[in-house]
């Protein structure tokens, strides 16, 4: 993989409570108005605290609170399906319940919702391209350590990881008629079908592929 | 409206956009390069800038996969072969496409939201291309032809775009992401 990737680098410095108040109020004003008609005095009077103190927090202004509101959303979501995905006592159970977790954080997130529906220009660039590749480095170290639990080979997990976050993210940014990713039956179906033998692949004996050799960022 | 308008109009707004950029290209602008009226031209796209926008990307990205078709003869290709010199081929097309590297760097926020609209249309087009070969494909057990080649085609179209670390102009890595990665899922 080039340079090793660790989720905990990503991972965003712990708020304070008023910080956490403040972004607390942030996405429930997005939910509720959008990124661009949500002000600070909307966060202010939401959160109940005075601009001062909403400046103090978050010298940087309304971008840096929408940039810590993300950074959180990122980490619960992350904290959120880390004990589900610690109690899958096997690999099709793994898949299913991150796959439908996450699935089920995305589409359950209001302010998320909000966004992309009316203001999509705001948050698609950043899962699609080049702007994608950070994303899914993320992702992919997060998910590979308790991929390596069935699938022994550190590499082949983390090549694993990276193919489940790109599934993931093309079914939930683009749904599919045939495949409900909230629904643990169905995507049950598919992980035993597809997913799994997809990533046991490399493990059969004398089938072992090289991974590939190249930096992090060609 | 007669097809030749369309054409004409979605010919000119890729030059105003080439020019101008998506934002700042205007009505006007599209119609003076069109050499037609403002009035023919919202009757084609009653929906103004924003429609012919959107068009003009759907339009685009046809013409996009139209020219990989013609590049590589998908049909005289078996399952494996399409994929690696689909990915090779669109991974290169994609690379030297100027407006788009140029949009993608300078106007995605523009870009992307238009892109995404079409995408559910360019996975069920590649879909249609892959679904012929996995049928004459040996798969395993349980896999339906049409949902393995949606599956390939959201993961080829995932890597295409993305390709993270994997070097898209490396044959020798593209064929072991077709192998390891993408035909693992259906055989």
């Amino acid at each position: 993989m080039g340079e090793i990737v660790t989720f905990e680098r990503f991972a965003p410095a712990a708020l304070d409570e008023a910080e956490d108040r403040i972004v607390d109020a942030v996405l429930d004003c997005v939910a509720r108005w959008g990124l661009a008609k949500t002000t600070a005095d909307d966060i202010a009077r939401a959160a109940g605290v005075s601009r001062a103190t909403l400046y103090r927090a978050f010298p940087g202004g309304k971008d840096v609170m929408f940039d810590a509101a993300m950074r959180r959303e990122a980490a619960r979501f992350f904290l959120t399906i880390t004990d589900q995905l610690e109690a899958a006592e096997d690999l099709e159970a793994l898949l299913v319940v991150g796959i439908t977790s996450a699935a089920r954080f995305l589409s359950g997130h209001e302010a998320l919702r909000y966004v992309l529906a009316h203001e999509p220009e705001r948050v698609l660039p950043a899962f699609t391209f080049d702007r994608l590749a950070r994303t899914l480095e993320v992702a992919t170290a997060f998910a590979a350590p308790h991929l390596e639990r069935f699938v022994s080979d550190p590499s082949l997990a983390a090549d694993g990881a990276e193919l489940l976050v790109r599934v993931l993210l093309s079914y939930a940014t683009n749904p599919s008629a045939a495949l409900a990713l909230t629904d643990a039956a169905e995507v049950a179906r598919f992980a035993r079908t597809y997913l799994a033998p997809a990533l046991l692949a490399g493990v059969a004996p004398g089938a072992a592929p090289a991974p590939p050799v190249v930096p992090a960022h060609p | 409206m007669a097809e030749g308008t369309r054409e004409r109009i979605l010919e000119a707004t890729l030059v105003c956009v080439g020019r101008h950029g998506m934002a700042k290209t205007t009505m006007e602008d599209i119609a003076r390069e069109a050499d037609l009226a403002r009035a023919t031209l919202y009757r084609a796209f009653p929906g103004g800038r924003d429609e012919v926008l959107d068009a003009v990307v759907t339009w685009e990205v046809a013409r996009f996969f139209g020219r990989l078709r013609q590049a590589i003869h998908p049909e005289d290709l078996d399952l494996p072969e399409l994929l690696e010199r689909g990915l090779l081929a669109a991974r290169e097309a994609m690379e030297h496409h100027e407006l788009l590297q140029r949009l993608l760097r300078e106007e995605a926020d523009q870009l992307v939201p238009s892109l995404a609209t079409v995408m559910p249309l360019v996975v069920q087009a590649l879909a249609d291309w892959l679904r012929p070969r996995l049928e004459l494909a040996r798969l395993r057990p349980g896999v339906d032809p049409a949902e393995g080649a949606e599956l390939l085609a959201r993961l080829a179209l995932g890597y295409l775009a993305t390709p993270g670390r994997w070097d898209l102009t490396d044959p020798v890595q593209v064929r072991r992401l077709v192998d390891h990665h993408l035909l693992a899922t259906v055989r």
